[in-house]
């Protein structure tokens, strides 16, 4: 099981400043029911490979629920970027292993995505609520 | 020079993609910015491992800039495409990156 954490953000003084938590898996009801709220997820785990430590985040959320976006994206649209480099350094677009951007109309198409490229397994995040 | 820059800016955040513009300094990136999307938060690392340098929320910018004694952008490979020029990454709220490159005259 990978371990999972969750990227959140503060204001202080106008400036948005990163903080990061354990992500704990979530159900599939909370999770579209929070991405319907505007809430924008960043999970990231690392990886061993070859003696480098790489980092995986993936980063998801609502488009067509942004005001600005409500034109451009009228049916239900949510984008996924999931991004992989060496751990130790700012990520930078020609030293990616990883880079990718891509829009789904429902939540299980990200998590279908997500799993059968193996970047997360389902039951690695997502809560069994049967 | 601002005009250009800040109408390619405004194109890439138009037409719903990424790309690189190139600007004269900081400021004049920082006043494109706040023209074109006055509503992006800045997004700053206080304190933390470089890890939390690569998370940016949608909607926000960050200013990175080159330190003369190394000659790189903090947190940069060498390598990396922007290691070498002070610049501002715009992660817009559709995700994509723009990044706003101050174009190095001494070069």
């Amino acid at each position: 099981m990978k371990k999972l954490y969750r990227t959140l953000f503060k204001k202080i003084e106008n400036k948005l400043c990163n903080y990061e938590v354990a992500f704990n898996r979530i159900s599939l009801n909370s999770l579209k029911n929070d991405l319907s709220k505007g809430e924008e997820f960043i999970l990231f785990y690392f990886t061993k490979e070859n003696s480098t430590k790489n980092e995986m985040v993936v980063q998801f959320l609502r488009l067509d629920i942004i005001p600005e976006l409500k034109k451009k994206y009228k049916k239900e649209t949510y984008v996924l970027g999931v991004e992989k480099g060496d751990a130790r350094y700012t990520f930078d677009e020609n030293t990616l292993l990883i880079d990718e951007r891509h829009e789904f109309h429902k939540v299980e198409g990200i998590i279908d995505y997500l799993d059968k490229k193996g970047y997360l397994k389902k039951e690695e995040w997502i809560k069994d609520e049967s | 020079m601002f005009r250009n820059s800040y109408k390619e800016t405004k194109n890439l955040l138009k037409s719903g993609q990424g790309g690189e513009v190139k600007v004269r300094s900081l400021d004049e990136g920082k006043a494109i910015v706040s023209k074109i999307s006055p509503n992006y938060g800045s997004h700053e690392f206080i304190k933390g491992p470089v890890s939390s340098v690569k998370k940016m929320p949608t909607g926000s910018y960050s200013t990175e800039v080159k330190d003369p004694l190394t000659g790189l952008v903090p947190g940069h490979v060498s390598s990396g495409k922007h290691a070498s020029v002070s610049h501002i990454k715009i992660l817009t709220k559709e995700k994509n990156k723009i990044y706003l490159l101050v174009d190095d005259m001494t070069k």
